[in-house]
């Protein structure tokens, strides 16, 4: 398929990075700054980012989409792979729908008997990784290319999580008096589609030159939930819990979403501890009974015995990968602070201009970002919005964002890039 | 109103986030794949001379050389097989055997019986005047001894009257019943029986019950008057004596006596196909006694077979059968194993009759009395059977009988030139046909045709040799299990075109012989022998020294192979094998793979880059080994051909061996090891 068909497919999912909660644009994030309690919209928000540190842009995009790796793209990704690397990828979906709106007179007199409430919907498929330089090259490359090196991975972190929330949420469920603070909090319930989970230590590979050996010992903590489908592999629940305040210098909020855990039921792990190395080497035959099957089931017969790991199936219960974040709006720029707990993932710093390019309904802002699963990106964001007559309020709000524009248009030697879209429309 | 609005926007809100989340997260990302080479160590091997078999190798040079003896059986028989058919007796027998014991009991009728007066009377002298008295009192009879009841086919009841009256007995009617329905048993009438006389008179039972109860009565009874006084003892009478003999019941029950019911001394010949065998020494057999009874008395068996010992002991056993309960079956049932026995088949008195295939056996069965009165009818019988089976011999000593075997036109595989084609020139070897027999029996061999075929030229060889024109006979080997005659036929350039027929490098031998045991008949008198692996084997033997001038020889052979396991797994795309070979032969080797379905037709081979080829060692002027030395072949393995390797069975490896022409020695210091890698292209996918 054509890059640019690609490119199409890829910007029909308008991607909105998942830091933020709202897509804002600035003079409607101040305007909503302003409100006592936080208008709930109906809408849906897509992003699609892949980062690491070393690996580009353009073997991750394959990695992440699928389809085949082309050989050229691997030796590309070779060149730029460093000694430590981190990976990741989120692909992400959140909608929302508001099912109840307050009045303007209840905001006003902080007495309504309902807060503001809407379900919400999503999925997120997140992978992320801290691994050596040398398990890069064994796994895409094999130990073919690596005679006569000795390939050592000290330390191996892997983390893959497939989920659907199905919750539903409340403004000012717990209105703190006499304050400028308001609150919002969500519940619900939790599906789990896959949960992978792997660790790799003290590991060394060593292929003889002329291929008559191989030397090997690792050690293994795997952890797989599979993957069963529509109907999941475990259940749980989590709460998302956002609080606002205003101060002279601008707003704050503190944000945490995802915090739960959930069950996976028939969880497989995979366990290997080996402290010397095993050597595999040729089978012994007598030539005139030369016979495939003899050496082949051998040579299976002693990796089983020398290498095979321990398998057992447990009920476990796992943490969901959880966000904590700040924002901070002030009138002349955004800041955000993000984690998400998942491995791989470095804490994540946004500063963004509130002053953007504006002309009609339209603004392009730009944003610069560090960490997360890469090392730094530049983002831009084109947004639209439009008001009620009349009242002057927010009724729609929609932007797209171009995530990693050096990676975009340097693919093969900058890394980290993504899209995003939303659309919000509020009652 | 307001709120109703804001429920229906709401309600709308929520179909239009369904609308757009549903098709968005059933999307599913297809695998990412990619291509990665893994090196993989695969087998090593050594080939030296010492990996042929080291009988056929024996060093005769002063230095390291060898010289190479190949014997290949062309053909084997067992001419002498016993056979020793499973033999059985089967016996049965009913009631109709049996009988009862001939018992007496004696009931006495006394004076007082006959008439009460005399009781009064008794002890006084007195004259006894004539009696004649009807329909006396009857008297009870217990005739439990005899049985308590028995219904009779045949026998006879005696009757016995005994006078002990001090008068003559003029007539006496005398009625014997049944107690229990009054059925007559017996009656009859005795005359003019004398002071201490005996009249006996005897009845016929034939179709008559008699129960143990029985009753006596006196029908009639006159008596003459005294010839004057006479001491009156009314305790004296008349004595009735009844005797049961010859009794053979119908149905009784009955105590049995102790008595045989089957005695059998005699021999028993088997067919031995057409031996004539004096012993028989048992490798393995078994011998089986079953007894079945329906009677319920005790019974015995013993059986022996004198002609039988194990180490000077007769085979002999007692089966002991219990009374069957009633309405049952008793099974009793011994298998003796005959490994180790050895029996003389002279027959019952080899003093007396020296014969062959005969043996003596001894069967008796005996009723055990146990006092007990058992039902006996003429539905119950006893079955015996005993059988020998599955006889196999250690050996076996006689007339083995005169048989002529003859094979026809038989081919068999020579396997010394297997796999070869091409040019070889032999010098200084030897050849033979060698016969050996095991047979303890003279024998004859005429072998009328022998030819060599090389299956790849398709070159044939008739084998002309001038000992090979008449028979050959050979003789008897010593009596010991594996010892055997052999007989050389030696074959060389001026009796023969050996070199020519060895030099087809044949595959195939076809041969055309006949095989005679006892060509002069009986001629050891009884005293050929055959143990269990006798037979007459023809080798074709060749001894040549290693060390042979090769021009080009080609070496074939055909290894069933089992890739399913690598063809089945689709991600493995191709591979590259390295085959890394340290030569110190005098040769160079060039290889062919070629790939064959299970029906060995031909469905591509493996190519050897740039024909490698596996170089020659190195050798002095002498010929002696110097140093090995060190080849590599690639064989790639394209994605075409593997898929291929999904449907071979077979890959013929076809080994060109190319000499220089010179006439070299074969050291054992010589080898070629082989060592093979594989560098493979893996899919991977995440």
């Amino acid at each position: 398929m054509r890059p640019t068909f690609k490119l199409l497919i890829q910007g029909t999912f308008t991607f909105f990075y998942a830091a933020s909660s709202y897509a804002q644009t600035d003079s409607v994030r101040n305007k909503l700054a302003d409100s006592k309690a936080i208008r709930v919209p109906t809408g849906i928000r897509i992003s699609l980012l892949s980062g690491s540190n070393g690996l580009d842009q353009r073997f991750l995009n394959n990695l992440v989409i699928g389809g085949n790796i082309s050989n050229k793209k691997i030796l590309n990704a070779e060149k730029n792979i460093r000694n430590k690397n981190i990976s990741g990828g989120i692909f992400s979906i959140y909608a929302i729908a508001n099912i109840h709106q307050t009045s303007d007179t209840a905001i006003r007199n902080k007495h309504s008997r309902f807060h503001p409430a809407y379900i919400s919907i999503s999925q997120k498929n997140i992978f992320g990784a801290a691994y050596d330089k040398a398990l890069w090259q064994l796994l895409f490359r094999g130990n073919d290319p690596y005679l006569g090196q000795q390939m050592e991975i000290k330390n191996t972190k892997f983390q893959q999580v497939t989920y659907r929330n199905f919750g539903i949420g409340f403004s000012n469920l717990l209105p703190i008096k006499n304050s400028n603070w308001s609150t919002e909090t969500e519940i619900g319930f939790s599906q789990v589609l896959t949960w992978r989970d792997l660790r790799l230590t003290n590991t060394s590979v060593y292929t003889d030159p002329d291929r008559n050996y191989v030397d090997v010992k690792y050690n293994l903590d795997f952890q797989n939930s599979g993957n069963n489908g529509a109907s999941g592999v475990g259940y749980g629940f989590y709460t998302n819990w956002k609080a606002h305040t205003r101060s002279k210098s601008g707003s704050f909020y503190f944000i945490v979403n995802n915090l739960g855990a959930a069950n996976i039921s028939d969880m497989m792990r995979i366990q290997k501890s080996m402290d010397t190395v095993v050597r595999v080497d040729q089978t012994s035959i007598d030539l005139k009974t030369l016979n495939s099957s003899s050496w082949l089931e051998y040579f299976k017969d002693t990796l089983n015995q020398e290498l095979a790991p321990d398998t057992s199936y447990t009920s476990k219960w796992v943490m969901l990968p959880f966000e904590l974040e700040f924002k901070y709006f002030s009138r002349s720029f955004e800041f955000d602070i993000q984690y998400l707990y998942i491995k791989g993932y470095l804490p994540k710093i946004s500063v963004q201009p509130v002053k953007a390019f504006v002309r009609g309904g339209f603004s392009i802002s730009p944003e610069l970002q560090l960490g997360g699963f890469d090392t730094y990106n530049l983002n831009f964001y084109l947004k639209h919005s439009t008001k009620n007559k009349g009242n002057n309020k927010l009724r729609t709000l929609a932007s797209i964002g171009i995530y990693g524009t050096e990676a975009w248009l340097l693919p093969s030697k900058a890394h980290g890039a993504g899209i995003s879209a939303m659309f919000f429309y509020f009652f | 109103m307001k709120f109703e609005n804001s429920m229906v926007k709401s309600y709308r809100s929520v179909i239009i986030l369904l609308v757009f989340i549903l098709p968005i997260a059933a999307c599913k990302r297809k695998p990412a794949k990619w291509d990665t080479n893994l090196a993989v160590p695969l087998f090593k091997s050594e080939l030296s001379l010492s990996n042929i078999d080291n009988s056929r190798l024996v060093n005769n040079y002063s230095d390291t050389g060898y010289t190479f003896i190949y014997d290949e059986l062309i053909y084997s028989a067992k001419l002498a097989q016993m056979k020793t058919p499973d033999t059985s007796i089967n016996t049965s027998f009913t009631l109709a055997r049996l009988k009862l014991s001939d018992r007496s009991i004696t009931q006495k009728i006394t004076l007082g019986d006959i008439n009460p007066l005399f009781k009064l009377l008794d002890g006084q002298t007195t004259t006894v005047p004539a009696q004649d008295q009807s329909d006396l009192n009857p008297v009870d009879i217990d005739a439990s001894a005899f049985f308590e009841t028995a219904t009779l086919d045949s026998g006879f009841l005696d009757i016995s009257l005994t006078n002990e009256l001090p008068v003559v007995v003029k007539l006496v009617v005398f009625e014997l019943k049944n107690s229990s329905d009054g059925s007559i048993v017996a009656t009859d009438s005795f005359t003019n029986i004398p002071i201490n006389g005996t009249v006996t008179r005897s009845i016929d039972l034939a179709n008559k019950t008699v129960e143990k109860t029985l009753k006596g009565v006196v029908k009639r009874l006159i008596t003459e008057a005294s010839s004057g006084p006479v001491l009156i003892d009314a305790k004296k009478g008349v004595n009735v004596t009844l005797s049961v003999r010859n009794l053979r019941p119908r149905s009784a029950v009955a105590a049995f006596p102790d008595q045989t019911v089957l005695n059998q001394n005699e021999a028993l010949s088997m067919d031995m196909g057409g031996a004539q065998i004096k012993y028989f020494k048992v490798k393995a057999g078994y011998l089986h006694i079953k007894l079945e009874t329906t009677i319920q008395e005790n019974m015995s068996t013993y059986f022996a077979v004198p002609s039988a010992t194990l180490n000077g002991v007769m085979l002999e056993r007692n089966l002991t059968v219990p009374g069957a309960a009633p309405g049952t079956k008793e099974v009793r049932e011994e298998i003796i194993d005959m490994a180790g026995y050895m029996f003389d088949f002279r027959g019952k008195n080899p003093d007396v009759k020296d014969t062959v295939n005969t043996f003596h056996q001894i069967l008796i069965v005996k009723l055990d009395s146990s006092g007990r009165k058992v039902k006996v009818t003429l539905n119950d019988s006893i079955r015996i059977l005993y059988s020998v089976s599955e006889m196999v011999p250690e050996y076996a000593i006689g007339y083995l009988g005169n048989t002529l075997n003859k094979t026809g036109l038989s081919s068999t595989a020579f396997q010394l030139f297997k796999g070869l084609e091409g040019d070889l020139t032999l010098k200084d070897f030897t050849a033979s046909v060698l016969l050996r027999n095991y047979v303890g029996a003279e024998g004859r061999i005429k072998i009328n045709h022998m030819e060599g075929e090389n299956i790849f030229s398709g070159k044939k060889t008739i084998l002309n040799a001038t000992p090979l024109q008449s028979d050959i006979y050979i003789q008897s080997p010593p009596f010991l299990k594996g010892a055997y005659v052999e007989k050389k036929v030696l074959l060389d350039q001026n009796n023969s075109n050996i070199k020519e027929f060895v030099e087809t490098l044949p595959q195939l031998i076809h041969y055309d012989m006949d095989v005679e045991t006892n060509p002069n008949g009986n001629v050891s008198n009884w005293k050929d022998f055959v143990f269990d692996d006798s037979r007459v084997d023809v080798f074709l033997n060749v001894e040549m020294p290693i060390a042979f001038s090769i021009g080009g020889l080609v070496l074939r052979d055909t290894q069933a192979v089992n890739f399913s396991d690598l063809g089945q797994d689709r991600r493995i795309k191709s591979a590259t094998l390295y085959v890394d070979a340290e030569n110190s032969y005098p040769f160079e080797v060039g290889l062919e793979l070629m790939l064959m379905d299970a029906n060995h037709n031909s469905i591509g081979k493996l190519e050897i880059e740039n024909n490698q080829v596996v170089q020659s060692g190195k050798v002095d002027a002498q010929g002696k080994p110097l140093s090995s030395v060190k080849s590599r072949l690639v064989i790639p393995v394209p994605p075409d051909k593997m898929a291929l390797l999904q449907n071979t069975a077979f890959v013929v490896i076809k080994a060109t061996i190319k000499g220089d022409g010179t006439n070299r020695k074969i050291y054992n210091t010589y080898k070629l090891k082989i060592s093979t890698n594989g560098k493979f292209e893996y899919e991977a996918n995440f």
